[in-house]
């Protein structure tokens, strides 16, 4: 099947095409030299994902084959949750190293899925909101100072961190999907 | 303020940056609206993540994308990048565990080039131009160096016993024939100069010069420049002389053009001439 037919039935998700697709990503996020990593199905999930986005908006430039985007993509994903899961290893040590006050186990565990489940849809979250949250809780800008950098008004920065809330959710209800519902 | 409203702030009241009215408006919305929780926690992660991913980023670790690409080597048109990568999986284990981890799923992962070993190249290079004299050579290398030394102590004894034959021969003329025989100009063994006399149709200018020059055939211009000057008068021809050294020729071979420009003295009603010989250099093998 050629990639831009291929392309094609993966949006239209035809059943086949979806197949071939997280199968390559399958053989990526499955190889053995990977470690240090243990949620492999999500990182299928969350590359899933990202393919769509990027093949609805017409990323793929057709500089390499399919495969060879869709495998890199992968190795992207992996490659995040790897240190994502190094950072959450570093912070229990943290933790064993420094005690605090916790809720109960059952609300920690809770809140440490949560905080994966976010960590997951951070990386996935588009370029122009992450630049956002930089500048508000990094840089500690106020609307108004970023609606000046941004040469934009103060209720339209308002909206755009609104909309990078709806589009986390958003992000959050697509990666709990199977990957067949397009 | 409307919830809608209130839900807009959020984010600002989480970094703090609200001022003192709105943070007010916020903490009695919470109040009001339960829902602003949710809210609350959902920022409270965002900051979180921005956070300690924009902590990762300052300590200069490549992305997760930059990483991918380098192993990929998709930066071999940008140099600057690759070397900057290369340089900090040097220094840092856990980006080159990952890089190795990325490499090992490659079929063939990219080898950037290190910085260029000049020296290492040309090495390089030599030994594939000579890769089978080499095979042959390292053997038996005595072999190349006595050939070496052979060949030097051939050369440097045959040169000081060999001679040169030069001969001249008139070709252009405008105002006499010079006639007589083609000069042949022979060098001695051992000798390092010749000299050469040179007929020209007789002038009747008591000290005219003469400005010699050879041209071999790539137009290398030799000059021979002194004070060619007729010192008498007769009715035949006159005779220039000059002297060649041996290492001006010795052993180039060939072919070569020798002008003399005819330079008459200061009221002459002459027009000056030029004398153009061919000069053929030979060695004894020849």
């Amino acid at each position: 099947m050629k990639d831009s037919t291929l392309i094609v039935s993966f949006l239209g998700g035809t059943p086949t095409a979806i197949k071939i697709i997280t199968d390559w990503i399958r053989a990526v996020v499955f190889h053995s030299n990977w470690h240090d990593y243990e949620n492999a199905e999500d990182v299928v999930s969350d590359t899933v994902y990202k393919i769509l986005n990027l093949l609805r908006a017409d990323k793929f430039r057709g500089e390499s084959s399919l495969k060879v985007y869709v495998s890199r993509i992968a190795r992207y994903t992996v490659i995040d949750a790897i240190r994502r899961e190094r950072r959450a290893r570093e912070i229990v040590v943290e933790n064993v190293e420094q005690p605090r006050e916790i809720d109960s186990p059952e609300t920690e565990y809770l809140e440490a899925e949560k905080w994966s489940i976010f960590q997951r849809i951070f990386d996935l979250i588009d370029e122009k909101c992450r630049h956002l949250w930089k500048l508000i809780f990094v840089e500690r800008l106020s609307y108004a100072a970023i609606a000046i950098r941004e040469k934009s008004s103060e209720n339209a920065v308002k909206v755009r961190a609104f909309r990078c809330r709806e589009k986390a959710i958003s992000i959050r209800d697509k990666i709990h999907e199977k990957p067949s519902s397009g | 303020m409307e919830l809608a409203d209130l839900k807009k702030l959020i984010p600002y009241y989480i970094a703090g940056t609200l001022a003192e009215k709105e943070k007010l408006l916020v903490e009695d919305g919470l109040i009001r609206f339960p829902e602003l929780k949710a809210e609350i926690q959902f920022w409270r992660r965002a900051r979180r993540a921005t956070i300690e991913n924009s902590a990762f980023e300052a300590l200069g670790h490549p992305s997760a994308e930059a990483l991918v690409d380098y192993a990929e080597g998709l930066f071999v048109s940008e140099p600057g990048t690759a070397a900057s990568i290369r340089e900090h999986l040097r220094e840092c284990r856990e980006c080159s565990t990952e890089y190795d981890m990325i490499a090992g799923t490659l079929a063939q992962p990219k080898q950037y080039p290190e910085p260029r070993d000049w020296a290492g190249e040309l090495m390089e290079r030599l030994k594939a131009w000579f890769r089978i004299p080499y095979a042959i050579a390292r053997p038996v290398p005595a072999l190349a160096a006595a050939l070496v030394v052979v060949f030097a102590a051939v050369f440097f004894w045959q040169t000081p016993s060999d001679h040169v034959s030069m001969t001249l021969q008139y070709e252009v003329h405008t105002r006499a024939d010079p006639g007589g025989d083609i000069p042949v100009l022979q060098m001695e063994d051992g000798t390092q100069t010749v000299e050469f006399d040179v007929e020209i149709p007789r002038t009747t200018v008591i000290g005219t010069r003469y400005l010699v020059h050879v041209t071999d055939s790539k137009t290398d211009t030799r000059e021979f420049p002194g004070l060619y000057e007729t010192t008498s008068l007769n009715d035949q021809l006159d005779v220039i002389r000059f002297t060649l050294e041996r290492v001006e020729f010795f052993p180039v071979k060939g072919m070569y053009t020798l002008t003399i420009d005819e330079d008459l003295p200061p009221g002459s009603n002459l027009t000056p001439e030029r004398y153009t010989y061919r000069l053929e250099v030979r060695t004894r093998t020849d």
